[in-house]
């Protein structure tokens, strides 16, 4: 241990003592995406003994511009499978605990329960509110950071009784009030200096480091460097609505996710794809090949174990959303709504089989 | 009072602009954010925190001539 971690050790600060404290530390990383691939790949570094991966989603063409976990061979593979390969070819002193599941109400108590830390690498409110909720519940610290194009936020959130996000947010925004990374777009190096951030923010509680952002908020602009500290002041009566409740609550169940959307120009021809067809039988083009069934065919409980992305289609893509919400709402999570209608379907089939 | 207003993430793009000089008869962070809201209604859907001196400011907060923030939550990752 002493070799590959000699940088650290050197450092008066951390020494042998330090280093042993990190590889007893247990970390949950909620989110393989942008900030998730830049948290997991310094902390797997560093040596910090135990990390879980919480994710769902399998890779696609389009994530690779930021999440430098994944490569082009991987594009429709799992994340989480994806990451712990990565991860462990980096460093096997580490144990890589996989949780290929959404984080939810049911189960935010449950998993975040085995760990000292929990990092929100999130990409939506309903998350990123049930972290929050969990984290005040199990008086764990949470460690948060997000995105808007150029800029981020990062703090760390519920650690010895300081403030938590709802002190910074009581109420979520409203139903497609924010945009998210998919829908907007984002730099690409911009979830690389967030995360990166945030793992400081985590090795500097492991290893009792100097001042963890907690009680103010950071904000970052790329585009100017410029760098906010605001003071976030504690609101007790939010916390205590969390901590009486006999569960979590979600935040507007499923509302402030915006539809998942693919558009054809981010699909593989290698992803493992199920087409579904929510138009009536007579309308035209009819779309023929094997992965291609309509919206009645569909068996719920297969949809949901099953290692393909389901991704609905219609004339324009406005049915297919709605779709797609129904069936997130149904608990299928790895659904899509197609951007570009059927007959666009029809000449990518024909070009890409 | 004079100061000068800092849009943030996407209510800069909803603003159109991300800087306002902005003259305010308010003396409080809530005071102020009514006038705002008066003054720009398109900024009633939208969440958002001020911000002054490296603190988020609300309700009987007093405010100061200077800079103030206003920035929303972000949601990506």
């Amino acid at each position: 241990m002493n070799a590959r971690y000699a940088r650290h050790i050197s450092l008066s600060e951390v020494g042998t003592q330090g280093q042993q404290k990190l590889a007893e530390a247990k970390v949950l990383v909620v989110g393989a995406g942008g900030l998730g691939c830049a948290v997991l790949q310094y902390l797997t570094a560093a040596g910090v003994g135990t990390l879980g991966i919480v994710d769902f989603d399998m890779i696609s063409l389009s994530n690779l511009q930021r999440q430098v976990l994944y490569s082009e061979k991987e594009v429709g593979k799992k994340k989480v499978d994806c990451a712990k390969a990565r991860l462990q070819a980096l460093n096997s002193d580490v144990e890589i605990i996989t949780h290929d599941t959404d984080f939810n109400v049911s189960n935010a108590e449950t998993l975040c329960s085995s760990y000292d830390i929990i990092v929100d690498a999130s990409d939506n409110f309903v998350t990123r509110y049930c972290i929050n909720d969990a984290c005040i519940r199990l008086g764990k610290p949470m460690v948060f950071g997000s995105l808007y194009k150029f800029q981020g936020q990062v703090s760390v959130f519920n650690y010895h009784e300081g403030p938590s996000y709802r002190c910074l947010f009581p109420k979520p925004p409203q139903p497609g009030e924010v945009p998210n990374c998919n829908e907007i777009g984002v730099l690409g190096v911009l979830p690389g200096l967030i995360g990166t951030l945030q793992a400081t923010e985590v090795l500097k509680m492991i290893l009792g480091l100097g001042d963890v952002l907690s009680g103010t908020l950071l904000q970052y602009d790329t585009r100017t460097h410029t760098q906010y500290l605001w003071n976030i002041s504690k609101q007790p009566e939010e916390i205590e609505k969390v901590k009486n409740r006999a569960k979590i609550v979600p935040v507007q169940t499923q509302d402030c996710i915006l539809t998942p959307t693919l558009s054809l120009q981010e699909i593989s021809s290698e992803e493992a794809i199920l087409w579904i067809d929510v138009r009536e039988a007579h309308e035209l083009p009819k779309i023929e090949a094997q992965n291609v069934i309509r919206d009645s065919e569909v068996d719920l409980s297969e949809a949901k174990t099953k290692g393909k992305k389901l991704v609905f289609f219609c004339q324009s893509g406005v049915r297919s959303r709605k779709a797609t919400d129904e069936y997130m709402a149904k608990g299928v999570s790895n659904c899509y709504s197609l951007q570009e209608g059927a007959a666009a379907l029809q000449q990518w089939l024909a070009e890409k089989t | 009072m004079e100061v000068k207003l800092i849009y943030h993430g996407k209510l800069a793009e909803l603003m159109k602009f991300a800087t306002e000089p902005f003259h305010t008869e308010a003396l409080t962070a809530a005071d102020l954010s009514s006038e705002l809201l008066k003054l720009h209604p398109e900024l009633a859907n939208s969440t958002f925190q001020l911000a002054q001196k490296n603190a988020i400011i609300s309700g009987h907060d007093p405010i100061s001539e200077g800079t103030i923030d206003i920035f929303p939550p972000f949601s990506g990752g």
